[in-house]
């Protein structure tokens, strides 16, 4: 070949290449529409919604789903910078603190229309707390129009080697008598053994909202105005919580937990207690090869009452977007078609939406953990949503995050260094209500 | 030279062997550890004492990781991306080479300062606005960005390209005049293939730059579908903050840095050779 | 003949204008495209409130810069971006080392010369999560290596005092066998002359090194001091890798992370390329007190 010819080809398949790469996405045909899906997950996670997007587009023909998934700790980064770029996905998870700023500029559509008329919806029949977190009036979160549907809404609960315990002659706490902190630092006592690396734990990293909460204290007060980390009740259960490495040995510290995470170490068999939520449970029935189950969660001393998180995850819909109706369509069949929520049971992803199904055929499967009414006790009972959903944004409390590990090995007491970050908690927390009143 | 010259000689030999000895084990050790990782059983990898040759040596990861990753969409995407910027980039800088080594043409100097000039402007200035202009463009989250701008040259390979055309002898151009050839032609039968020495070098520097890009693709690009290699084992890596599967991401990480490596040891010679052309006094 | 040439003359001149303005064309249209044009919207955007949720464009004034200026993480950032000065007199120094060594045609110096720049041409990614596991607290091979020998090695990635030695620990072995080779090319460039009258006066291999080599192998080290510099004052890749926020306590963000943080993680356009645009000028003014500071150590020789 000669070098003209050499360089012809080359020519010729560059432009062609050129040409590919620029069209990555399909040209949408008259009466085919396609809109954009955004989310993360799991594989299983994922797996699942491939399932519920299969079934969505045998139920609307016309419509094509392109789903794309990121992975978790980029999405907000992700989704930021697309609707920055003006290309919004039609459809995308939404997180509840997102409800109030995206709500302010615009960028999600109100739902409560749509929901009105929506034949799939009956409000008696979907958890009251699962639309609650996407309502917003302009001022208070949790009331008003709606702003997303839910997706699901999640649980943490206290999962426990049932194997290791049964070692042990532990025998796990029931609903109507659960472990004060002392009874849970005992039995963590007896679920630990081994040194160094081998190292087997009785306890993982404890929910920080159940130890705070359950003494009585949190974050904010109770119109989310003032940061109260400062609060003695707040720093003793901070303190708790780290001496449960510090002092009693029973759980790993923060470098072994960024050496090899808890969920690993859950799995592997070197932790006994650990908090899981439901969207964990198709990955346990995977990773592990043991009998596991939930309990509830301890309470303080100080006020006996039990106390952990919910959360959830909802879908918007692009406020603007062309195919505003198709979209809606897919988030509504998303949260509240009969079949897309059967297949989260199956594939262990979530607690359905729909109360009638949660109760009936959920409590009754029976794969893990047997005692799933545990879950359902925290939606109906003691579950409170997190503090920083509530605020405009989450800048103070990703503050106090930025540093736990410090009071957490050893370095500094909590009352410490809740009064070191306090005055800066508060400047963001008013900046973000000075945000929200523009 | 005297006995004791020589074992001077000598001795100063076997040191600096054993200097360059500890220097290449340290460089080629972690990667050795790199491959090690990718041969193991993801749970077996917490042990302790670390292994070095695993047992059992499991191939499975490679065979896994297509499915794990979107590695092959990835690797597809490199290939775009860097072929087109390579092949059509070089023509692009040595014609401007070209140009400004042997031609004269108005602001030839000017236009020469200005482009070296950029070169000065820190990256950190321009991704933002480049991510605003891509907007614009309605270009992002395609490949379009990480591929246009290196089609149209690469300034400092223009830089080293006008060096050493600069020289090469000037009669050569007069002589194809007179017998009436077009620049294109002189351009591309006589200078192009006397900077092939040169033209190689260049070439593996930026096939490396492009091939390795991080920061084009993270922000130019969103879905799985348009990554490139880099940003697949990027998310592999912060998509297994919880659940750690390191083999999986070391044998991504082995299939994405074997092209290079492979590229460059079969071309090494060009790429240290370029180092005498480009003129040590800067 | 003469009259025939006066044509000829101005008719290959504006052939060869034309020409040579078609080749050149690619590249200033690149450049224009992609960084004059960019640069004027960085400059303007740093003094709007440009935000990309709310989509606002209204001018600010100097708002932006004394927001920066007055957050304590942006000088955090400054400090961290400084650090990553580090690593250049350690590879400068290593590769010097080696360059000297594979001076003296050691067999085998091919092999080397590949190993030795193995990490360089490895994307920083790769590297990146290699050293992650390296360095993991319990299981990396680091930690391991210094328990047999009983030292507990520290959480070198999570500990604030010991993040950014991590990275500069991986940038300065990234580094070492670009520099050699280009310090090799540069000894080689040394006539044997000098050396041979230095050994006839009766000067010792150490002394030679110090009034010959190193002289006169300035030139070579500004070079690499100047485009190290430009590069290290920029370092992003390294810290949005091995941290997903900056590390604890905004222990290992450079400007470039703080800029990048700004602007795609909140979506304050504005306030990133104000900042952007104030590191800019401060690079472009370290650069040039180099060049001017130069003249003081630089051998100028033919």
């Amino acid at each position: 070949m000669t070098k003209r010819s050499i360089a012809a080809a080359v020519a010729i398949a560059a432009s062609a290449a050129l040409v590919m790469s620029g069209c990555t996405s399909a040209p949408a045909d008259s009466g085919k529409q396609t809109i954009t899906f955004m989310g993360w997950g799991s594989d299983e996670e994922i797996a699942t919604f491939k399932t519920m997007i299969d079934q969505y587009e045998d139920a609307y023909p016309d419509v094509t789903v392109d789903y794309v998934t990121v992975p978790a700790a980029d999405f907000a980064t992700k989704l930021q910078t697309m609707i920055a770029s003006k290309k919004t996905p039609d459809v995308f998870y939404l997180q509840p603190e997102k409800v109030m700023p995206f709500a302010d500029a615009g960028v999600i559509a109100d739902l409560s229309a749509f929901v009105d008329d929506n034949e799939l919806f009956d409000a008696d029949n979907v958890w009251a707390k699962a639309i609650d977190m996407y309502r917003y009036d302009g001022t208070t979160p949790g009331e008003g129009a709606v702003y997303g549907l839910p997706k699901d809404i999640s649980a943490f609960g206290l999962a426990y080697n049932k194997d290791m315990f049964d070692a042990a002659g532990i025998t796990a706490p029931t609903a109507d008598a659960p472990w004060t902190w002392d009874e849970y630092v005992a039995a963590a006592k007896k679920l630990t053994s081994g040194e160094g690396a081998d190292k087997v734990y009785g306890s993982g990293p404890y929910s920080l909202e159940a130890a705070v909460w359950s003494n009585g204290a949190d974050w904010l007060n109770a119109d989310h105005t003032e940061v109260t980390v400062t609060d003695p009740a707040f720093t003793e259960a901070l303190q708790w919580t780290a001496d449960l490495n510090l002092v009693e040995g029973v759980a790993p510290s923060p470098e072994e937990l960024s050496s090899q995470g808890d969920y690993d170490r859950f799995v592997s068999g070197k932790l006994a207690m650990t908090g899981v939520g439901t969207w964990a449970q198709g990955s346990l029935w995977n990773d592990a090869k043991f009998t596991w189950d939930i309990m509830p969660w301890p309470v303080s001393p100080k006020t006996g009452e039990e106390a952990i998180w919910y959360g959830g995850i909802g879908f918007a819909v692009a406020n603007g977007s062309k195919h505003q109706e198709a979209a809606s369509n897919l988030a509504a069949f998303l949260a509240f078609n009969e079949d897309a929520q059967r297949t989260n049971i199956e594939k262990g992803q979530a607690i359905p939406n729909l109360i009638d199904m949660a109760k009936d055929e959920w409590l009754t499967t029976d794969k893990p953990p047997a005692n799933k009414a545990e879950f359902i006790r925290i939606l109906e009972d003691y579950g409170r949503r997190a503090t920083q959903t509530y605020t405009f944004n989450s800048d103070w409390f990703t503050l106090f995050n930025s540093n736990l590990a410090s009071v957490q090995s050893g370095e500094q007491s909590a009352a410490d260094y809740a009064a070191s970050v306090q005055v800066e908690m508060q400047d963001l927390l008013d900046k973000g209500i000075a945000e929200q009143k523009k | 030279m005297t006995r004791t010259n020589v074992a001077a000689r000598r001795t100063g030999t076997v040191i600096a062997f054993s200097l360059m000895l500890l220097g290449a084990l340290t460089m080629v050790l972690p990667f050795l550890w790199m491959v090690t990782t990718s041969l193991k059983e993801s749970r077996l990898v917490f042990t302790f004492p670390p292994e070095w040759i695993p047992d059992p040596i499991d191939w499975a990861n490679y065979l896994e990781v297509w499915d794990v990753a979107p590695l092959a969409v990835g690797l597809l995407n490199s290939v775009i991306v860097t072929v087109l910027v390579v092949t059509v980039g070089t023509f692009s800088s040595t014609m401007a080479a070209f140009a400004f080594a042997k031609l004269d043409f108005p602001h030839k100097d000017r236009i020469f300062v200005a482009l070296l000039a950029t070169i000065m402007i820190p990256m950190v200035v321009l991704i933002i606005p480049q991510f605003l202009v891509f907007v614009q463009l309605g270009w992002i989250d395609t490949l379009l960005p990480l591929i246009v701008p290196g089609l149209l040259g690469n300034v400092t390979m223009i830089f080293f390209l006008r060096q050493y055309m600069l020289g090469l002898a000037s009669e050569l151009l007069e002589a194809a005049k007179l017998d009436g050839a077009g620049y294109l032609r002189i351009y591309w039968s006589i200078f192009l293939p006397l900077c092939k020495p040169a033209i190689a070098a260049n070439v593996i520097i930026v096939f490396m730059a492009t091939w390795n890009d991080y920061i084009g693709p993270l922000i130019f690009t969103n879905s799985p579908e348009n990554s490139t290699v880099q940003l697949v084992i990027a998310s592999m890596s912060s998509y297994y903050k919880d659940q750690t599967d390191y083999p999986m991401i070391m044998t991504a990480s082995v299939i994405a840095v074997l092209p290079v490596i492979l590229l460059f040891t079969l071309m090494q010679r060009y790429f240290v050779d370029s180092f005498a052309f480009s003129g040590i006094k800067g | 003949m003469p009259t025939t040439t006066a044509r000829p003359t101005r008719r290959f001149n504006r052939r060869e204008r034309i020409w040579g303005l078609a080749f050149v064309t690619p590249i200033t249209l690149q450049v224009i495209l992609f960084s004059l044009i960019p640069v004027g919207i960085a400059v303007y955007a740093g003094f709007t409130d440009w935000n990309s949720i709310r989509d606002t464009r209204d001018f600010v004034g100097l708002d932006n810069f004394v927001e920066f200026l007055t957050d304590k993480y942006f000088w955090i950032a400054a400090g961290n971006t400084l650090y990553m000065l580090i690593p250049i007199p350690f590879y400068l120094l290593f590769g010097i080392l080696f360059a000297l060594g594979s001076h003296r045609r050691t067999p085998g110096s091919t092999l080397f010369r590949v190993l030795f720049l193995l990490p360089y041409v490895s994307s920083v990614v790769a590297l990146v999560v290699l050293w992650k596991w390296i360095f993991n607290y319990q299981y990396g091979l680091v930690n391991q290596a210094l328990g047999a020998v009983g030292i507990q090695g520290p959480d070198w990635l999570g500990d604030p005092a010991w993040i950014k030695p991590t990275i500069v620990i991986m940038i300065i072995w990234k580094m070492i066998g670009i520099t050699s080779i280009y310090m090799l090319a540069a000894l080689k460039n040394i006539p044997d002359v000098y050396y041979e009258a230095a050994r006839l006066d009766g000067a010792s291999p150490v002394r030679m090194f110090f009034q010959i080599t190193l002289p006169l192998l300035t030139p070579s080290i500004f070079f690499l001091t100047v485009v190290g510099m430009i590069g290290s004052l920029q370092t992003f890749v390294e810290v949005q890798l091995f941290t997903s926020d900056g590390g604890r306590e905004y222990s290992a963000a450079t400007i470039t992370y703080y800029v990048w943080q700004k602007a795609f993680g909140s979506g304050e356009l504005g306030l990133a390329s104000a900042a952007a645009f104030f590191f800019a000028l401060v690079v472009l003014a370290l650069t040039l007190l180099q060049f001017r500071l130069s003249r003081r150590w630089v051998y100028e020789g033919e």
